[in-house]
């Protein structure tokens, strides 16, 4: 093993560039990234955590055996997203399945504040009632606007980096953010999230 | 699971396949492929519109009422559809490779297919300056089977006696009521040209004319008679002419003049 205070802080792509030398140093980025990228799975595909570890697993050897691929015009962790996101899509692929909606207990206050500004929902409404009625909402948003409302509202990724990790240009981000509020106003609007 | 177990987990499975990161000049030569196929997508879509442009300008605008019925029909029917497929499937072909470079997903679709056309256009435009559109499109006919059919025998335009069409290089001329033309196939006709014979542009040997008329025991007798067009990738005829340089048809005018002769007694 390695001694992992030695490395603490250092740069992402520093460590990408000391892990292609030495593989032990690869703990390290999983030891920064595991938690992140785990919530991220279970945000955008809701299935089991024992399945989650697989794909985590899987994940971060991808990762690793595509080292060489990563371009240090991008952060490490806008990487680590698009590897992530790109896996978890073809492993549902593979399955024939789509990744379903979002985990309930993840809407924390800051997400649910910044949403509630965002879509310019009725602020009377009670917290709980509005959070509930949120979630249901989000999850019968189409898939393209689920992904951008996850990444922008509870990974809190900017544009550019959302632009980077579903290689889409930041225009288009844009366009599919404003589209996703309004789909999500309109199904809490019309009360259809229950259906 | 714990953070240890993970990278534990992760680390013993990457020692147990021997797995190692791939190697970075496999990430550079995919781009690079990609990139090339890219330029390459650009490149024969610019032929493509080259050959389209070729078309288009030389397609005897001036004379469509002796051709089609109608100008809408004449457009319709003149259309060169397979050129114009050509290069909207490299323009895609381009876009799309353009797409998958490293950082083509930042680029904007409608960017990406303005910039496409815009090359294109440019490209082509060039390459039919310097008659490549011309050069294409008379290699096609030459040697791609059904490349006639495909263009509704847009070539045969002007050796369409039966209908009253006929071009060719003027070889001879021995007065002033009748030339003798070469067309592009390498037939010689003698023009029978009267009074009523509208002409349009100098009757000298060595020039492309575009003959309309009615052809009737043995003779075309010409109605209009018009020069044709020299310029960079202008083809006086569609499909183009047989190579015969001007200064070849002297040595051979006495050969042309027994022909005409020949030609009259039948």
């Amino acid at each position: 093993m390695i001694n992992q205070e030695k490395y603490h802080d250092l740069p992402d792509e520093e460590l990408v560039t000391l892990t292609l030398e030495n593989q032990n140093i690869f703990s390290i980025l999983i030891e920064r990234y595991e938690e992140k990228l785990k919530q991220y799975v279970r945000r955008i595909t809701n299935i089991s955590e024992e399945e989650i570890e697989d794909v985590l697993q899987e994940v971060f050897i991808k990762m690793y055996k595509n080292l060489n691929g990563f371009n240090l015009d991008l952060s490490f962790s806008s990487w680590s997203y698009r590897i992530t996101h790109n896996h978890v899509i073809s492993h549902f692929r593979k399955k024939n399945t789509r990744p379903q909606g979002i985990s309930v207990e993840e809407l924390n206050d800051t997400v649910l504040e910044n949403l509630h500004t965002d879509i310019n929902i009725d602020k009377d409404v009670d917290r709980t009632i509005l959070k509930e009625s949120l979630l249901k909402a989000i999850s019968k948003l189409d898939e393209k606007y689920q992904e951008v409302i996850i990444l922008n509202f509870f990974e809190e990724r900017s544009y550019e980096e959302i632009s980077d990790i579903l290689q889409k240009p930041i225009g288009t981000v844009g366009t599919l953010l404003n589209r996703a509020k309004g789909q999500l106003k309109e199904i809490l609007l019309k009360g259809t999230y229950d259906a | 699971m714990t953070h240890k177990e993970l990278q534990q987990i992760v680390l013993d499975k990457l020692k147990r396949e021997g797995a190692c990161p791939t190697p970075r000049w496999h990430f550079l030569l995919k781009n690079y492929f990609v990139w090339c196929f890219a330029l390459i997508s650009l490149f024969v879509g610019s032929l493509g519109f080259a050959v389209v442009l070729y078309m288009t300008i030389n397609n005897d605008w001036g004379i469509y009422e002796n051709i089609h019925d109608s100008f809408i029909g004449f457009v319709f029917a003149t259309i060169p559809y397979f050129w114009i497929l050509i290069v909207i499937l490299f323009l895609v072909t381009t876009d799309y490779n353009l797409r998958h470079t490293n950082k083509g997903y930042k680029v904007q679709l409608h960017y990406a297919v303005l910039g496409s056309v815009l090359g294109s256009v440019i490209l082509g435009t060039l390459f039919y300056n310097v008659g490549l559109g011309r050069a294409i499109d008379e290699t096609f006919v030459k040697s791609v089977p059904y490349y006639e059919k495909v263009m509704r025998d847009r070539h045969k335009r002007w050796t369409s006696l039966d209908q009253g069409r006929v071009g060719g290089l003027i070889i001879f001329t021995e007065d002033d009521d009748s030339i003798t033309i070469q067309d592009k196939e390498g037939n010689e006709w003698i023009i029978e040209i009267d009074n009523d014979t509208n002409v349009f542009g100098k009757m000298e040997v060595g020039n492309f004319v575009k003959i309309i008329g009615e052809f009737h025991d043995e003779k075309f007798e010409a109605g209009k008679i018009f020069e044709g067009k020299k310029g960079p990738g202008l083809a006086p005829f569609p499909g183009g002419h047989p190579n015969i340089h001007p200064k070849m048809l002297n040595k051979g005018m006495n050969q042309f003049r027994d022909n005409k002769k020949w030609m009259k007694e039948i």
